[in-house]
């Protein structure tokens, strides 16, 4: 029987403009008379200055509020009807599922000092997920190493290495390290690119947590098969593995709240979707083609190299007239958040810097209207922090204002005299639509649930469900205006030209929060927090009611960010079936191999303190096969000159004769990346008796040695 | 009583082999050569002890026979690695051990062979070496990537404001403009029917 698929080529562009409309109308029908009873409110005490920013403000926070609403709305209603029709996966011919690919695919994860067991197994998990289906005979997978860390690289080195000989996979698993880390991400896959992307038709690109399927792999291929116009196909990756309260919270509302999200950004997105910069296909001839990131006009933060490539690749992309769509229905996509507040910060932080940047790319011409639309939304995610903040510092000067006298009393309206509405009762109602408005996307989530008793059943049933609603509703409440804070002060430090450092996401026990970085990083929002108190309280302690839930997010910022970073009590909620996720309660083949992998990892022996922080070098030196695999990666050169030789010469004596610390980082780097001086340094190290190496050596030394120390008694003294 | 024990008042049984008192510095070079070899993973304790003390006694035979001193723990290793290129010449029957870049390659074969993993036992044996070894070694490669074949891939262009080549820019920007505007009027005008509505009351 043939089935009738869906042809994103044939997509008529009136029903993406109809579908547009009514979204869009939508999130006026309900903004507007949200926005008019506040205007009015404002009207009856006298409309001023203060009033006009304030309503401004208003405006723009409950539009976004209402998006949001609105696509959970549509999304909701999409899924009551059935399937969205216009939906890239209904592209495929279920007949065809069986046959086997032939398009060559790179699967590339772009790594930079990430937790190298976590990756590699992370690998491993996918590539055999890959083998099993037996579907894409032509892929092969690649590491793209930036990573600084001297320890981190070796450690990248010698577990690619160990991995490809485990799966028997030389040929297929490859790593590539850049001496130079040159435009981040986005360079290090342009590397790739220009390196070798004449050899496959498609990039799967992944993130140093993610996990992909094979059968979402073959998928993906599939799609991008079929459909010979589109260049990106984004998943939609569920969040996994969290441990800690913070990341279990996290995973809880995207899995729960995030399909119905989902349906309803698909709806308006259609062929203009957004990339994410990972868990996603990409068609790399175009892609490198059209998609090569161009340096901003200027320099500062909104100028010189673009940080957050994703979104501008998306624009490049479409622009080149190539369709980019959401895969909304791929299952098998998984990716890990961050576990702590203090490290959500510190990724919120890259992404906001490299968001802001796209307030250029707005006016660029070419570009669709659509891309310029998810640049806004992009830049407004996070500036909706300062304009949060800038609107409770304005309500409070006009409650100020109130009570000290100026504007006029509340006077009725014929709207409110129609509608019997007391200035208090008014305000109430428009409180209450606020609050609606912003758990909208909850109840319809919630909503969407009744009838699937299976769904339910795998989130823990209704009453663990709710009880999880609740706990994520509370702590996410008190987090919202920490968060405000953090990103306020992440904009002031970009537009004063601070760097951002992008460091790796923490993980498991390295996760969890730590006392004195919990201080030191919420010290000043408790601050802020008890000042803010005090002020409204002063002015007006009904205000101070209606504040409390923002003041008492902040007050209690160390403990409940400490709090959300505990990994023994995320451990016991998931103990206890709180917060769970169908993925935790039968989480697919691939998950469950990563966790097994992971614990035979953790067991394995750590390295003595005194070695730790340069047991990379430790390794690339002193052991035969690591060294053997460090030297046979390093590009070889030519004859150095003899200056540079001589100074490599010196800095290897150096190091044998004092240890490492006797070098500076550049140095221990600079020896690291030369092939001669680290073959040199493993025979002068081995070769050099006891007494003329430094202590850190001989200390390094007695890994290898078969003797046990002597018996400690009184005799030894 | 006399304290000294003349050599004939020795059992027999401690005589047979020649023992010296142990000095320190070959017991250092001894130790050093034991490490390097189970640094290539040979865990058997009878295995590592023959090869460290054969290697020993040759070294020590050399520094007998050297001109001048040498580091017992240099000689021991260097015997060492001339022991093992005699072995990756009998085993591989290729390249050389001359260079450090050399021995290094040589590690990594071994590396790839698996040696580490299956075959440390094997490691140094003047007895046949088994086949799958030799093989291993013999065809092994550290593929970090596939052949190089450079894509050129230039920045895509950005430009900003109007296309002055565009011929339909005139009717496309009209046409533009009127939405934007019609789009405002409605807005604005919604807003103001509101305002004034609420002001109208506070006559």
């Amino acid at each position: 029987m043939k089935v009738q698929t869906f042809d994103p080529a044939a997509l008529d562009p009136r029903e993406a403009s109809r579908r547009r409309t009514r979204s869009m109308g939508l999130v006026a029908i309900l903004a507007v008379p949200a926005i008019l009873t506040m205007a009015d409110l404002h009207v009856r005490t006298g409309f001023d200055g203060w009033k006009f920013v304030h309503l401004l403000l208003f405006t723009i926070l409950f539009g976004l509020v209402a998006l949001g609403s609105a696509q959970t709305l549509i999304g909701f209603f999409v899924r009551r009807r059935g399937v969205d029709p216009c939906r890239i996966e209904a592209s495929l011919d279920p007949a065809e599922n069986e046959r086997v690919l032939h398009a060559r695919t790179a699967v590339v994860m772009p790594i930079c000092n990430e937790d190298v067991p976590r990756v590699i197994e992370g690998l491993r998990v996918m590539y055999e997920s890959l083998e099993r289906t037996g579907k894409l005979t032509h892929s092969d997978f690649f590491l793209l190493s930036d990573s600084t860390d001297p320890n981190r690289w070796i450690q990248e080195e010698a577990m690619w290495l160990a991995l490809t000989q485990e799966l028997g996979a030389h040929g297929r698993i490859f790593y590539r390290k850049r001496r130079v880390g040159i435009n981040k991400k986005a360079g290090n896959l342009a590397d790739f690119c220009r390196r070798w992307a004449k050899h496959y038709r498609y990039m799967v690109v992944l993130d140093a947590d993610s996990v992909m399927t094979g059968e979402s792999i073959v998928s993906l291929v599939r799609l991008m098969e079929r459909n010979q116009q589109v260049g990106i196909i984004q998943g939609v990756p569920q969040l996994v593995n969290g441990e800690t309260v913070l990341a279990r919270l996290q995973q809880f509302a995207s899995r729960l709240y995030g399909p119905v999200s989902a349906v309803g950004l698909n709806y308006w997105q259609l062929g203009e979707a957004n990339y994410w910069g990972h868990n996603a296909i990409i068609r790399l001839a175009p892609f490198v083609q059209h998609c090569s990131l161009p340096e901003l006009p200027g320099d500062g933060p909104f100028g010189g190299r673009i940080l957050s490539h994703d979104y501008v690749e998306a624009a490049l992309m479409r622009r080149a007239g190539w369709q980019v769509w959401l895969a909304t229905g791929l299952s098998g996509n998984y990716e890990e958040g961050p576990p702590n507040v203090v490290d959500l910060a510190g990724r919120d932080r890259r992404w906001l810097q490299g968001n802001l940047q796209h307030t250029r790319l707005i006016f660029a011409r070419g570009f669709h209207a659509v891309n310029r639309l998810h640049f806004i939304l992009g830049i407004l995610s996070y500036l909706a922090s300062p304009l949060w903040l800038a609107f409770l510092v304005v309500s409070t000067a006009i409650a100020y204002r109130l009570r000290t006298g100026a504007g006029s009393g509340p006077v009725l309206s014929p709207w409110t005299e129609y509608a019997h509405w007391s200035y208090q009762s008014q305000a109430l109602w428009l409180f209450a639509i606020t609050m609606g408005m912003l758990f909208l996307p909850k109840i319809v989530s919630l909503v969407d649930l009744i009838g699937k008793p299976e769904e339910v059943a795998s989130f823990g049933g209704w009453r663990k469900l709710l009880a999880g609603v609740a706990i994520e509703t509370v702590l996410f409440t008190l987090l919202a205006p920490v968060l405000m804070l953090f990103h306020t002060t992440f904009i002031v430090l970009t537009l004063c030209r601070q760097k951002v450092t992008w460091g790796a996401q923490r993980r498991g026990r390295a996760g969890q929060s730590v006392p004195m970085e919990t201080i030191y990083a919420h010290g000043s929002h408790t601050l802020v927090g008890l000042g803010a108190a005090v002020l409204v309280y002063r002015i007006d302690p009904l205000f101070a009611a209606w504040m409390s839930p923002i003041l008492a997010g902040l007050i209690l910022s160390i403990p409940v960010s400490f709090f959300t970073g505990s990994l023994q009590i995320g451990l016991a909620l998931r103990a206890k079936g709180l917060l769970q996720t169908p993925e935790e309660a039968q989480p697919a083949v691939e998950l469950a191999r990563l966790e097994e992998r992971l614990a035979i990892r953790e067991k394995g022996l750590r390295p003595l303190p005194e070695l730790a922080g340069n047991y990379g070098l430790l390794q690339a030196v002193i052991d035969p096969y690591i060294n053997a695999v460090h030297v046979s990666l390093l590009r070889t050169k030519e004859d150095l000159p003899s200056p540079s030789e001589e100074t490599f010469a010196a800095l290897r004596q150096t190091l044998l004769r004092n240890g490492p610390d006797a070098l500076t980082a550049k140095e221990r780097m600079a020896l690291l990346m030369d092939a001669h001086s680290m073959a040199v340094l493993h025979d002068e190290l081995w070769a050099s008796p006891t007494d003329r190496l430094a202590e850190w050596w001989r200390l390094s030394l007695q890994h290898y040695t078969r003797l046990a120390p002597a018996p400690q008694t009184a005799f030894s003294l | 009583m006399d304290a000294t024990v003349s050599s004939s008042q020795i059992p027999s049984v401690f005589t047979r082999p020649s023992v010296s008192p142990v000095d320190p510095v070959w017991d250092d070079a001894f130790s050093r050569v034991e490490s390097y070899l189970r640094a290539h993973r040979v865990e058997s304790r009878e295995l590592l002890n023959r090869l460290a003390a054969d290697i020993i006694r040759e070294a020590r035979l050399a520094a007998h026979d050297a001109a001048t001193p040498a580091d017992p723990v240099a000689l021991a290793m260097r015997v060492t690695h001339e022991r093992i290129g005699a072995w990756f010449a009998h085993a591989w029957n290729k390249g050389t051990w001359a260079h450090e870049r050399d021995r290094a390659q040589g590690r990594l074969a071994l590396v790839m062979a698996d040696l580490p993993g299956r075959w440390s036992n094997h490691f140094l044996s003047t007895e046949a070496i088994p086949s799958e070894l030799v093989t291993g070694m013999a065809g092994f490669s550290l593929q970090a990537g596939p052949e190089l074949r450079f894509s050129n891939m230039p920045p895509a262009p950005l430009e900003f404001g109007p296309d002055e080549t565009d011929p339909h820019r005139q009717d496309k920007s009209r046409w533009v403009l009127a939405r934007a505007a019609l789009s405002w009027v409605m807005i604005v005008g919604l807003v103001s029917a509101a305002t004034a509505a609420s002001l109208w009351s506070l006559r």
